[in-house]
Parts: structure tokens; C-alpha cells; sequence
């Protein structure tokens, strides 16, 4: 028996598109709806805003006592289009470290949200896919440099150095510096959302130093050339036609030939700084209206937008593979049960007597059980380094310890959110304020008990380190939960934690325990009340009543 | 508007939302409720689960008042939710810890007293049959167990009101009769409100009926009164298989059932489709589906003139 289904799965003559134009088609309508869901967050225009004061920021007045981008020994050029153009685009450097943070865990989304099962099930190419993901993000950060570019026009005319305004100066530096640079983080953005092990915390902190190690390509290079120079090694004729991703060798090459050349002294042009800080006022100005730069240098910096299209299509055939490996916290633990860690539940048993304590006991269990074995295996060198280094590696192995438990930081305050729990528990009276107290507590625990044997250490024997390492320790936990309050996300604090850390390793003490003076302690007890102050806030705004919107 | 004798606990007063700037999903709805089961019923969009969001203190009504025993709720949530079970449609839960540990967390959340505890998620998994998996890590539950652990948490601080939105979704047809027996006996002295889209459930439990539709209350009263206003509007009509699409095209039949070379039609009207059409008693089924359409015919004030 046949019959004849009633339901028209076709519409007559409408013939599917084909080829590369089905895929144009269906890259085109992803871009825009992922466009659009992004653009409607308030989360991206406080990112919007930010980048807009940021990119005004970097254009101080003489006597601002600042400077953001300065040439050698704190010279600067005219404000013109062209210098203008090109601090902002130096500035790429920043805006593709933020822009990662920003535009990633759409893919991630994808999969978490089921969404990827109903593209995945379609005729779409799976290249097409990722493109129309990377367009995206290459929009996203596109639209963020075109507001900067805005800005840097409204602040030629009001630094009123020099009102004339060449357009295709102002844009040019943004387009083969910039572009490329931002194309590279939007590519990488791709591939961080396709490896599992990459989508979440672990994720946020290696792209910084993936990113680090990019920029560093190029000062080793400008080193290595003049170290090549001072051997008698003769410089090349003419500007090589390759450049590092930020496109650093490139501008040095610029500014020590078009800038210096009629300079006796160049060494005083020789380097640049980026987030150079207080100067009274720039040692000199130059004049800059013009980038000079061979065309063979520009096609040279589209071979970089070209690595990243080429990029973002190498991740094509993981895609189904990745789909298949969500990590969704909620949906997590059904691959594999987590470890019940009886000697945990032991260790806690007594918290079971209070209501207080049962959560604070549920804290601990949520967030440790999941852990794999070298997780736990990590603690042992850290554990034994506290007990036995000397006070720096102590403090430094403190900081080792509270980045493996940087994600309990950063997410706990986001856990009902990213659980699904978040209906259950808010029907609860007053139950904002006990599971504030809870996470709290379990923080500052968690916190304290990574840097258990170092504070044990030094407690007699570094009295100051000791109270620097319980304020860290407090200021941290407070911090991740005032921070996934403020912004219902993980990302800010973990950038700054992150930063933070690696400006440890640079000379910067804001991390580091064994820090002489009072200076980092005070700051962090500050900071420890003005997270606190935060989160207070956060829970009278609860308390304020119901929310307006489900 | 007021459904039964007994005493209003839950009172609805002109209450109106909205998304944003959005126009509104619940406009103008008036309900006083006493204890008993309530059954919500009303088609995908209707508004039955923003409602329950107002009713479980998550979301503030644009305009007019949600009273719990004289106490408004937007005002003063706590004063419902001390004594509120509310099980969402969608709900996550900790993989990491067990059903017992997961209930015990909610308890404290919930503010049980701890000493207490212990006994009362024992007794709510017992309730929900899962005490022989209780320690075993929620990661490794399936979805029905999951959905049961959620019925547990609704119960753990003996809720005078209980918002239980779309419970028997993912439960096996075993699962389900025992969820409506258990409602069945928690009914004595609470409120019990019941949101589904599945009539079956309310035709077995509940003695009392909201239907919503387009965000407006068209009928509050007994199921045995919906169906009452349906008799005489039932038609039993036999047709060949290839008149089926026109007769759905221009009749409401509620139900379809291929009998070998024919098609036995369950078709809503007040006039018979047909001189060959017979009378029938219409089910709560035929009843509701009935009601939606004369709502829809009349989408301004269908309260008053279908109720």
C-alpha cells in the first residue's frame, strides 16, 4: 500500500542551491544570526564602550602625563591620519588578546545548546560553517576597530595638532596591521572552541600566553637583526617583504627609515613602547602624514589573513567529532562518573550539622569531584615546593595553586546559571544570601588550603608573607565571585588573574606572596573589601524582589 | 472567576506580563484558588509557563496582584516561597553529587532545619521511588531519574503550594502513574498546581481546570463542566480515507482513527458534519480541543462566553 503524503516538502520549482553559492548562502545566513545574537547583548556593548574610551585613551593630550604608544626615548608624531592610524593600530596588539575573549564560545555554544545537531544534520558544509563563525568574529572585532577609527578621527579635531584628514592614511595601518592580527585571534577563537580540553578555563589562560608567545616573535626578531647589524652584517636594501603577526618588525623598519634617517642621533628612535605610562610630555614630536611601505610588504601581510582563512578550514574535519564531545557543565559528568572521594566526604563530615555547612560541603564535593588524576597529581610538586623553596619559589608555587583552582574562582558565582539550578534554588527564601556565604567560605577555603603548606612555612618564619598570602588568597575568592556577579561571566576575571600572574613573572608583585612592603597586601585587602562591597550589592539588588524578566 | 467554596490561598488579580517592551504573554487573569489540584492547560505559546514563573516568585507581574493568603508575592516573596515546591520545565542539577547529596544541598538551600533533613529527603526519595539509587553520582542517572530527583527537591519543605510545570515529561508510562497518585495524595491541605499540555494528566487528577489560551484565561471551572459544555457538540462521522483532508479542513475533529477501509472522525460542532455523522460523549480531550476552537473564534473575550 502507497500513499501520498499530504505535505509538501518542496516547494515546486524551487530547485536547492548548489555549490559554492548554497555554501555563500548558508555561511551568510549563520554570519548574520550569529551577528545578531551577539550584538543584542548588553555584555557587548559595555565591550563596545570600553573599547571606544580605550581607543580615546590612547590619544592623550601633551599634557596628559601619560602615553600609550611612544617611539624610542618617548617621542610621538603630530597628531595627523596617518599616526593616528597607525597608534590604533598597534593598538591591535590589545584588541586581539580582548577581541578572543570576547567573540569566542560561539561554536562552543553551538554544541551546548544542541543547536549544532540541527546544523549538523543539514547539508552544510562543515567549512562553511566555520567561515561563516570566523566572519563573524572578524565583524565583531571589524566593527570594534571601525569605532576606534572613529574615535581617532574626532580626536584629530579636537588635539587639533593637524585637522587634515587623509581617510585612506587613518584606515591604512588598520587594514594591513590590524586585520590580519584580529583575523589570526578570530581563527584561533575557532579552534579553541573545537578542542574540548580548550573550550572553558584551561582555554582562557593558554590563549594568553599563546598570544604572548606571538607577540614576543617579534621583538626576538628586531633583536636578532640588530644583533645580525652590529656583527657587520650589512642591513637588507629594501624592507623585507615578511613580518611577524603584529607586524612589529614591519614598523620598526618604518620608523627607522622614514623617521630617523634624517636624524644624527637614531638611537634615540631605536624600539618602541606600547602601554608606556607616565611621561611629563613626549621628548619630541615628528612629523607623520604618510606611511611609506612597498606594496610587496602589504601583499606580504594578507598572507597572514590568508593562514588564518586556511586555519579556520583545518578545523572543518574535527568539527563533527568535537560536536560530539560536549562539555556543558550540566552535561559533563554523563560520560564518565565523577570520583565520589570518600576521604573527602570524611574530611567534611563535620559541616553535615549546619545548613551553612551542607553547602559548603556541596561546594567542595561539586568542584573537586569532577577532577582528573593529574589534576591531584599536580599538588604534590607545588605542596612540596611550599614546604621546602625558598620564600620566592614558596610564592610562586602559591600562585601555581591557586591558578589549577582558577575555574572554582571564576565560575562559582556562575554555577546555578551554567548547572540549569538556577530556578531551583531562587525559589528558596533567602537562599541568595546562604549560597553567597557558602561560596564564599568554600573560595577562601579552596584558596587558603592551596597555599596551605607555604602559609604553614612562613607563618613563623615570614610573618608579612603570611598575612600577603591569606589577603591574596581572599582577595582572589572574592574577586572571582564579585566578577561573575558583575558581568555573568567567567572570562574578566580570568584574563586579569592571568595577566596578572604573567606581569608576576615580568617584575609586577600584585601576585606575588613574598612581595617586600606593605604596598601589595594593603592592595589586596582593599581589593578583598571592594569585592565584598560588590557582592553585597549584587544580593540587595536580589533581594530588590523578583526579576521582571524569566 | 472563583472556583470552589473553599478558602482562597491563591488570589490572581488582573495580572498582566510582558517580556521587555514586548507585547504581553499573560494579559488581564483572574483566579482565586483554594487547596485541591489546579490543572493548567492551554497550547504551546498560551502562557502557562510564564504563568507558573509568576506563581514561583521568578518573574514580577507588569501589572495587578498575585496574593498568597492575603500577602503580595511581588512585594514579599519569601512569604511565599518558605512554603513553596516548584518544579520547573527545564531544570540542570550537580552531576557531581548524588541524588541524596543534590536533595540535602536544596534542603540547606531551602533553609530545613539540618537536624531534620536527614529523615526528610529519605521520606522525598522514598516518595519518588529512587531510595535504591540515592548515593549513586547524578552524572550516571538517566533523564526519568532525573526528572524524579526533581520532584523530590519540590517536595522537601511540605510546600502549601506546589508549581509542578510539565512533571511527567521524559517519565515511562509506569512512572507517570505514579507521579499522578503521588500528586493525588499530596492534594489534601495544598494548593497543587499542575501545568501540562497532556489532558490524560488532568482528567486523572485534578478537580478543578484553568485552560489558557493566546495569554487569556477562557475557562476556570470542574473538567466535569468543560465536558458539559461540550455534550450535544460531538459527532462521531465516518468517511472514506479521501475525503480526510477536506473534512479537517473544514470541521474540528479532535480525533482520527482508520478503521480497514474507512476513517472514524470525532468531529466538534454544533451542527453535524453530515446527516450519516452520529451523536457521541465527548472526553475531557474533546472538551478542551472544543473549547480552543470556539476561543479562537472568539480571541477577545472568551472567558465569559465559553466558561
Amino acid at each position: 500500500m502507497s500513499a501520498a503524503l499530504p505535505v509538501a516538502i518542496a516547494a515546486p520549482g524551487a530547485a536547492p542551491t548548489r555549490g559554492l553559492a548554497h555554501a555563500r548562502h548558508i555561511a551568510g545566513a549563520l554570519c548574520i544570526a550569529d551577528l545578531r545574537q551577539r550584538v543584542r547583548s548588553g555584555r557587548f556593548r559595555v565591550v563596545a564602550l570600553a573599547i571606544v574610551v580605550a581607543g580615546w585613551w590612547c590619544l592623550p593630550r601633551l599634557d596628559a602625563g601619560y602615553m600609550i604608544v611612544a617611539i624610542g626615548d618617548h617621542h610621538r608624531g603630530f597628531y595627523s591620519s596617518a599616526w593616528i592610524g597607525m597608534v590604533l593600530a598597534m593598538m591591535s596588539l590589545l584588541w586581539g588578546l580582548v577581541g578572543f575573549y570576547l567573540v569566542r564560545g560561539t561554536v562552543q555554544r553551538d554544541f551546548e545548546t544542541r543547536v549544532w545537531q540541527l546544523l549538523g544534520t543539514t547539508s552544510m558544509r562543515r567549512g562553511a560553517y566555520l567561515l561563516a563563525k570566523w566572519a563573524s568574529h572578524m565583524a565583531v572585532m571589524g566593527g570594534l576597530l571601525c569605532a576606534t577609527l572613529a574615535v581617532g578621527l574626532v580626536a584629530q579635531w579636537v588635539r587639533a595638532e593637524d585637522r587634515h584628514v587623509d581617510l585612506w592614511e587613518l584606515v591604512k595601518p588598520s587594514l594591513f596591521i590590524a586585520m590580519p592580527t584580529l583575523a589570526f585571534s578570530a581563527m584561533l577563537a575557532i579552534w579553541f572552541d573545537v578542542i574540548p580540553v580548550l573550550r572553558r578555563t584551561a582555554g582562557n589562560v593558554a590563549f594568553f600566553f599563546v598570544w604572548i608567545g606571538l607577540l614576543t616573535a617579534g621583538p626576538a626578531a628586531i633583536d636578532h637583526e640588530r644583533h645580525a647589524r652590529a656583527a657587520g652584517v650589512p642591513a637588507p636594501a629594501e624592507q623585507p617583504w615578511t613580518s611577524d603577526l603584529p607586524a612589529m618588525r614591519m614598523m620598526q623598519w618604518s620608523i627607522e627609515h622614514q623617521i630617523a634617517r634624517g636624524l644624527p642621533d637614531k638611537t634615540r628612535l631605536e624600539g618602541f613602547c606600547i602601554g608606556c605610562g607616565g611621561v611629563d610630555a613626549p621628548a619630541a614630536r615628528f612629523v607623520w602624514t604618510h606611511w611609506e611601505v612597498r606594496p610587496a610588504v602589504l601583499w606580504g601581510r594578507m598572507l597572514w589573513l590568508a593562514a588564518a582563512i586556511v586555519g579556520v578550514l583545518l578545523a572543518a574535519p574535527l568539527l563533527d567529532w568535537a560536536g560530539a564531545r560536549v562539555a556543558a557543565p550540566a552535561a559533563a559528568g554523563r560520560r564518565s562518573a565523577p570520583r565520589p572521594l570518600r576521604w573527602l566526604r570524611a574530611l567534611l563530615q563535620p559541616l553535615q550539622g549546619s545548613a551553612l555547612g551542607v553547602l559548603v560541603a556541596a561546594e567542595v564535593f561539586v568542584v573537586l569531584r569532577p577532577r582528573p588524576l593529574w589534576w591531584w597529581a599536580a599538588w604534590l610538586p607545588l605542596w612540596a615546593v611550599q614546604l621546602f623553596a625558598p620564600r620566592h619559589a614558596v610564592a610562586l608555587a602559591m600562585l601555581g595553586g591557586w591558578t589549577l583552582l582558577l575555574d572554582v574562582f571564576s565560575r562559582s558565582g556562575l554555577r546555578d546559571r551554567e548547572h540549569g539550578t538556577l530556578d531551583l534554588v531562587s525559589t528558596a527564601p533567602g537562599s541568595q544570601r546562604r549560597l553567597l556565604w557558602a561560596r564564599v567560605i568554600a573560595g577562601v577555603g579552596l584558596a587558603g588550603f592551596a597555599a596551605a603548606p607555604g602559609l604553614l612555612h612562613e607563618a613563623f618564619a615570614h610573618p608579612a608573607m603570611f598575612a600577603t598570602a591569606c589577603a591574596m588568597a581572599a582577595s582572589i575568592a572574592l574577586w572571582g565571585l564579585a566578577s561573575a556577579a558583575a558581568t555573568r561571566s567567567s572570562r574578566p576575571f580570568e584574563l586579569v588573574f592571568i595577566a596578572l600572574a604573567y606581569a608576576n613573572t615580568q617584575g609586577l608583585p600584585w601576585l606575588d606572596a613574598a612581595a617586600r612592603g606593605n604596598g601589595v597586601v594593603l592592595a589586596h585587602l582593599a581589593a578583598a573589601g571592594l569585592a565584598a562591597a560588590i557582592l553585597v550589592l549584587s544580593l540587595r539588588a536580589d533581594r530588590q524582589g523578583m526579576p521582571r524578566t524569566p | 472567576m472563583t472556583k470552589t467554596s473553599s478558602p482562597a490561598w491563591l488570589v490572581l488579580d488582573d495580572v498582566s506580563f510582558a517580556y521587555g517592551r514586548g507585547p504581553a504573554v499573560n494579559q488581564s487573569l483572574n483566579l482565586t484558588l483554594g487547596p485541591g489540584i489546579v490543572g493548567l492547560l492551554g497550547p504551546n505559546g498560551a502562557g502557562k509557563s510564564t504563568l507558573m514563573r509568576m506563581l514561583a516568585t521568578l518573574a514580577r507581574p507588569r501589572s495587578g496582584r498575585i496574593l498568597w493568603r492575603g500577602t503580595d508575592i511581588a512585594r514579599e516573596p519569601d512569604a511565599l516561597r518558605a512554603t513553596l515546591g516548584y518544579l520547573p520545565q527545564d531544570f540542570g542539577v550537580y552531576p557531581a553529587l548524588s541524588a541524596r547529596e543534590f536533595l540535602s544541598f536544596l534542603a540547606a538551600v531551602k533553609g530545613l532545619p539540618p537536624r531534620a533533613t536527614a529523615d526528610r529527603v529519605d521520606e522525598c526519595l522514598a516518595l519518588v521511588g529512587l531510595h535504591d539509587v540515592a548515593d549513586r553520582a547524578l552524572a550516571s542517572c538517566s533523564g526519568g531519574m532525573r526528572q524524579r530527583v526533581g520532584i523530590a527537591q519540590a517536595l522537601l519543605n511540605d510546600p502549601q503550594l506546589l508549581v509542578v510545570d510539565e512533571p511527567t515529561v521524559g517519565l515511562d508510562p509506569a512512572e507517570r502513574l505514579r507521579f499522578r497518585h503521588l500528586l493525588t495524595e499530596l492534594a489534601g491541605e495544598r494548593l497543587v498546581l499542575l501545568s501540562t499540555h497532556i489532558v490524560s494528566d488532568v482528567e486523572a487528577s485534578a478537580a478543578a481546570l484553568v485552560v489558557l489560551q493566546g495569554g487569556r484565561i477562557v475557562f476556570d471551572g470542574t473538567p466535569a463542566a468543560l465536558v458539559a459544555a461540550a455534550r450535544g457538540r460531538a459527532w462521531d462521522w465516518t468517511i472514506m480515507p479521501s475525503h480526510l483532508a477536506t473534512a479537517r479542513k473544514n470541521f474540528v475533529v479532535s480525533q482520527s482513527m482508520h478503521l480497514g477501509e474507512v476513517v472514524q472522525l470525532r468531529v466538534l460542532g454544533e451542527q453535524p458534519p453530515s446527516v450519516t455523522a452520529v451523536p457521541a460523549e465527548p472526553s475531557l480531550e474533546d472538551a478542551y480541543t472544543d473549547l480552543l476552537a470556539r476561543a479562537a473564534r472568539t480571541p477577545r473575550s472568551p472567558a465569559q462566553a465559553v466558561a
